[in-house]
């Protein structure tokens, strides 16, 4: 019997970015043009293998205004992992995740995992935030970049496979305990990848 | 069996029936409330001698189609009321027999109930546009019995005027004034007594009424003063006397002149004191000679300044009269009066004046008769001393008397030749006098003939013209009197024509109206018939089994046959119970895709197909309860709207549990529109007229940073509702509209995503400005300060005081929660911030906010608890946190018992006093404030780093919209 870990993972970033759009395809690998906005949050979960381990993933959709910024500590406090979203065609929503990054540096969990995802490469033609820039950037804060389409259902897979293999292995003498989520020993895995 | 089958077949009928209501009301937008049609009528009541005509204040009422009477407009209880759905009107065509001038009949009859009720109007115009809106009140009523089978092409023909023109011009004319009425009644009380009072000293007292005829009636008091005034001038230093004389005064002036041989006899006792005079001055004076000498010359004089006064005094005269020729009237009655009388008037002063000259001339002569006997005296002396002794002296001044006397002598002699011809020409004046005396006679006597004719026209016909009085050519009268006649005869035709319009409309509305009963009846012997057939088949059925236990009796071997009709009822049961919820549950998808409030009612979430078929399987439970709760309290609101057809609905006891228990579909917009009018009363007043349309023409002018937001939001905004589905729905707009205007009012908020929801569930019921003030009242009335700021401060306030009241009202799975780390308030802060839009199904979302526009946001509370007591112990037996966070994501959708979520709210929970929660508001404000206090320290830090960072330049993006 595989264990199962439980990983709370939050979705920040700015608003009409696609942060719902990406939950929805990863959970239900379904795209809607006009989901309603999230309004406070949503949650939603799904499991996937990795290694010799199943990764519950419990994802928490989060409301894109600035205004709900101040709502944001009750979504990330006791995530596992973050994945901070931005639009390829806006440059502001870039900016936007660099605020988000700060934050989470400074209010979030220790040892979160950040995963930074440029949504909308489907529209690649209008693009105004150079995948350059992007690479640069999450190697600058360690966390893992990858540019996906929702729409199109590219690199939605790769971006939680890749929070997986981030995520700290638990202590061998826990190994066997169902539902208990303890990390003792944090250890920093500054690898990068990208497409 | 029967009652298992009957209960089925009930099932089943609700079903049609919730189908059937579904479709025939879609969910339309809201409509807005027409103005209210109301007045005062006469209706004529009573029988025998008490019957007659009764001011009546009449209140149409459109949810039932009848028009309610009272007595007062402050009444609240009707006297009756006229059913008009089933009415059918009509009203006298203009009657020719009518004298000209006079009032068309304005009463109409309602023909309704197997009765006939007569109403009258109080103008002609005003009973037309009542004829007008019950016709058209009828049409809508009737047709909306049966919208989805109405044919535009049975409309009938358009009324003969653009209604909101009439409308809006008779509305004015619907409230009369009570002293207009007054009026009215006095002024025909005043046309009734004016002909006897026409020539009398009452009629000259009575102010003019106010009466078609008052024109002549005031030419002809006019003329009459006039030709007082006239007479008055032949009575000077008697004006005072006028207002006391009658018209016939006159005669009896004229009969003071006639006797002429008075007048002179009067003048000879005139001149006989006057000869007693200047003797007594005589005997004074003495030896006068030389002083009546020195007064010939002087008295001379007088005569030519006389002649010259009477002169001044004939055209001073003259002009009063002029004057008064020049008043309104009839001239030509009046000009020969007045020339005559100005006539007679200087012949007359002509005359004193003769008479005042012959008068002078006689005392003259006098004085000279006495001068001439004083001569002869003094001859004699001188003559006496002559003799004595003095020749020469004495001779000379001798012969100067004798010239003297010679003198004199000659002047008398001319002086009786004057008098003479003076005394002629009295006579010859004295006869003209008479001649003129008699033509005033003859022109008098022709103006009291003619008086008497008026006086007899008056009365006869009361409202006829006064005949010219002035003889007119022979050709015109006829001319003048035709075209009255043809005038007339127009009038009546124009009235006949409009009659016939409107009677063709009526016959035209209800031909359309009788088919679609005719429509509606054949459906409903269709569905007669169809049911009659299921009926049959089950009594065969049942007759079959009958038959099959009867035959066990008569047979020895009953074992195997037991076993057989046990087979054949299970058999029977299994088919019942498999046929009737199939129908019911495959119906309502062929019928309608969307519900009454145009949400889809298919849910496309494949993956809870499990959720999904437990929640039909509960709706299908949850219809025959329904649909009895909802047939009562129907009649609640229908009772409650009876009592409230002629006044303002009010806050009630009454009303709050009729609102909260839900407001029913075809009510919702009245109801919502007067919570949100009462909790914005005091914004209104206080903002100018248009202030709705003047945010949304600034909206449209220019942007500003809420615009962007809220074109992204507009098409993410209730995707599942075909009103909002896509850019060319109407909500759409309207949306934007509201959403703009509002983010210009309140540029503290701006815009805020929930905002968006929260409008578009109001445009269901309302209309966009009455929207626009709905999201006022929810966020400036309703919500505490900084709701839905840039913190949204009291929101998270607000969920800090949920915690509170969850651990007080049920601290068993507060507990629960507790335990297990569950932080619920990730999942009550949606429903707080959008007043449950998107967290439950649309009955209950509905329910929810009827008592939330009446009550307020504590409401919000009441509901949030109870749909947790309402899960209560299905939450208390999930034991993971995983497990119960999914739960708390869908199961708020599976509460579809309104009664019950309803019960609790307002009856479990109980006590829940209002000062609690502002309490626990204050208290938790501080604390919220201070946390956050702390994040806005650490954008302001990466605010002043982002400054000074040399890739500023790089941030700079377009306003480019998202594709």
């Amino acid at each position: 019997m595989m264990a199962i870990r439980e990983l709370k993972v939050c979705l920040l970033g700015d608003t009409g970015v696609g942060k719902s759009s990406i939950v929805c395809r990863f959970v239900q690998d379904h795209f809607d043009h006009n989901i309603s906005p999230t309004i406070g949050a949503s949650f939603m979960t799904k499991t996937v293998p990795c290694g010799n381990e199943l990764h519950k993933f419990l994802i928490w959709d989060t409301a894109g205004q600035e205004r709900f910024h101040s709502l944001a500590p009750m979504y990330y406090r006791g995530s596992a992992a973050a994945v901070i979203v931005y639009d390829i065609t806006k440059q502001d929503s870039f900016y936007t995740l660099k605020k988000w990054v700060k934050e989470l540096k400074e209010h979030g969990p220790e040892n979160i995992v950040m995963a930074i995802a440029g949504n909308k490469c489907d529209l690649s033609d209008i693009r105004e935030v150079p995948l350059k820039d992007a690479k640069e950037y999450a190697e600058s804060i360690g966390a893992i970049v990858v540019e996906t389409s929702a729409k199109n259902a590219i690199n939605i897979e790769e971006l939680f496979q890749g929070i997986s293999r981030q995520i700290p292995p638990l202590d061998p003498h826990e190994n066997g305990n169902n539902g208990t989520i303890k990390v003792e020993k944090p250890t920093m895995q500054a690898s990068r990848r990208c497409c | 069996m029967p009652g298992a089958g009957a209960r089925a077949e009930e099932g089943g009928g609700g079903g049609e029936g919730a189908a059937q209501g579904a479709a025939a009301e879609p969910g339309a937008g809201p409509a807005r409330e027409p103005a209210r049609l109301c007045g005062y009528l006469q209706k004529l009541s009573g029988k025998g001698p008490l019957r007659g005509y009764r001011s009546r204040w009449f209140v149409f009422d459109a949810r039932r189609c009848y028009l309610y009477y009272f007595k007062s407009p402050q009444d609240a209880l009707p006297l009756g009321h006229l059913d008009i759905a089933d009415a059918c009107f009509s009203y006298q065509g203009p009657d020719e027999a009518a004298e000209p001038g006079t009032e068309p009949p304005a009463h109409f009859q309602v023909h309704s109930a197997g009765a006939v009720t007569v109403l009258k109007a109080p103008n002609r115009q005003l009973m037309t546009y009542w004829l007008q809106e019950l016709q058209q009140k009828r049409w809508e009523y009737c047709n909306s019995l049966d919208m989805v089978k109405w044919d535009s092409r049975t409309s009938p023909t358009p009324g003969d005027f653009p209604k909101g023109l009439v409308a809006r011009d008779n509305t004015d004319l619907i409230y009369p004034h009570p002293n207009a009425s007054a009026e009215k009644a006095r002024n025909v009380l005043a046309v009734e007594t004016v002909p006897g009072e026409l020539v009398g000293e009452q009629a000259a007292n009575q102010p003019a009424p106010g009466h078609p005829n008052s024109i002549n009636f005031y030419s002809l008091k006019q003329w009459g003063n006039e030709l007082k005034n006239s007479m008055s001038s032949f009575r000077p230093g008697r004006g005072h006397n006028d207002s006391r004389r009658t018209v016939f005064y006159t005669n009896e002036e004229w009969e003071l002149l006639d006797p002429t041989p008075k007048d002179l006899e009067e003048s000879i006792v005139q001149e006989e004191k006057k000869k007693l005079t200047p003797e007594g001055n005589k005997g004074v004076t003495g030896s006068g000679f030389p002083f009546d000498f020195g007064r010939n010359p002087y008295k001379g004089k007088r005569p030519l300044k006389d002649i010259i006064g009477s002169y001044k005094n004939r055209h001073s005269s003259g002009d009063p009269s002029s004057e008064g020729t020049s008043g309104s009237g009839s001239v030509s009655i009046r000009k020969p009066a007045s020339e005559m009388q100005l006539q007679v008037q200087s012949q007359q002063e002509e005359l004193e004046q003769l008479k005042k000259d012959l008068s002078s001339q006689k005392e003259l002569v006098r004085l000279l008769q006495q001068t001439v006997r004083s001569s002869q005296y003094d001859k004699y002396f001188t003559s006496s001393r002559l003799c004595e002794g003095v020749p020469k002296d004495t001779l000379e001044l001798l012969h100067q008397k004798d010239d003297q006397i010679l003198g004199l002598t000659s002047q008398l002699e001319r002086f009786s030749l004057e008098k003479e011809s003076l005394q002629q020409e009295v006579r010859t004046l004295k006869s003209k006098v008479g001649e003129l005396n008699e033509q005033l006679g003859m022109l008098m006597e022709t103006i009291q003939a003619k008086d008497e004719v008026i006086i007899k026209l008056s009365e006869g016909e009361g409202n006829g013209p006064p005949p010219t009085v002035a003889p007119s050519s022979p050709s015109v009268v006829p001319v003048a009197r035709d075209q009255l006649e043809l005038d007339r005869l127009k009038d009546n035709l124009q009235g006949y024509k409009t009659q016939n319009k409107f009677l063709n409309k009526e016959i035209l509305e209800l031909s359309a109206l009788r088919r679609n009963a005719e429509r509606r009846e054949r459906d409903l012997m269709a569905k007669y018939s169809s049911l009659e057939a299921k009926l049959c088949q089950i009594e065969s059925k049942y007759l079959i089994l009958l038959q099959e236990m009867k035959t066990p009796v008569c047979s020895e071997d009953q074992g195997p046959t037991r076993e057989v009709i046990a087979q054949l009822l299970e058999d029977a049961l299994q088919v019942e119970s498999q046929e009737q919820p199939e129908q019911a549950f495959v119906k309502p998808h062929l019928v309608s895709e969307y519900d009454i409030y145009g949400f889809r009612t298919v849910p496309e979430d494949d993956e809870e197909e499990k959720l999904v078929a437990k929640v039909r399987a509960l709706d299908l439970k949850t219809l025959y309860l329904t649909e009895n709760q909802e047939v009562s309290t129907g009649v609640k609101w229908e009772n409650y709207f009876a009592s409230t057809v002629n006044r303002e609905m009010m806050c009630s006891p009454e009303l709050k549990n009729l609102i909260r228990a839900g407001i029913p579909h075809e009510h919702r917009s009245k109801v919502w529109k007067w919570c949100v009018d009462r909790h914005t009363r005091k914004f209104k007043d206080n903002t100018e007229p248009g202030h709705f349309q003047t945010l949304l023409q600034k909206a449209l002018e220019k942007q500003n940073p809420a615009s962007k937001q809220i074109e992204l939001d507009l098409l993410r905004t209730l995707p599942n509702n075909k009103h909002y589905s896509c850019p060319t729905s109407e909500g759409i707009q309207k949306l934007r509209n509201v959403l703009l205007a509002f983010s210009w009012r309140n540029p503290d908020i701006g815009y805020c995503q929930g905002l968006n929801r929260l409008v578009a569930v109001a445009l269901l019921y309302l209309e966009q400005e009455d929207a626009f003030w709905c999201l006022v009242t929810i966020v400036e009335v309703f919500m505490p300060r900084d709701y839905y700021t840039k913190t949204l401060l009291g929101s998270q306030v607000d969920q800090r005081v949920f915690r509170d009241l969850m651990s007080e009202k049920l601290p068993r799975l507060h507990g629960h929660f507790e335990q297990y780390k569950v932080d619920y308030t990730l999942i009550t802060f949606n429903w707080f911030l959008v007043v449950f839009v998107d967290s439950v199904v649309s009955d209950i979302l509905f329910k929810i906010w009827d008592s939330f526009l009446y009550e307020g946001p504590k409401v919000i509370f009441r509901f949030a608890l109870a749909l947790f007591k309402y899960k209560e112990e299905e939450i208390l037996k999930l034991q993971d946190s995983m497990s119960i966070f999914k739960y708390l994501r869908y199961f708020t959708r599976t509460i579809l018992d309104a009664r019950k979520l309803i019960s609790i709210s307002f009856g479990d929970l109980n006590p829940f006093p209002l000062r609690q929660i502002r309490n626990r508001r204050a208290y938790h404000l501080e604390k919220v404030r201070l946390e956050l206090t702390e994040l806005e320290a650490i954008r302001e830090d990466f605010l002043r780093e982002r400054d000074t960072s040399p890739d500023k330049g790089e941030l700079v993006s377009d306003e480019e919209e998202d594709t």
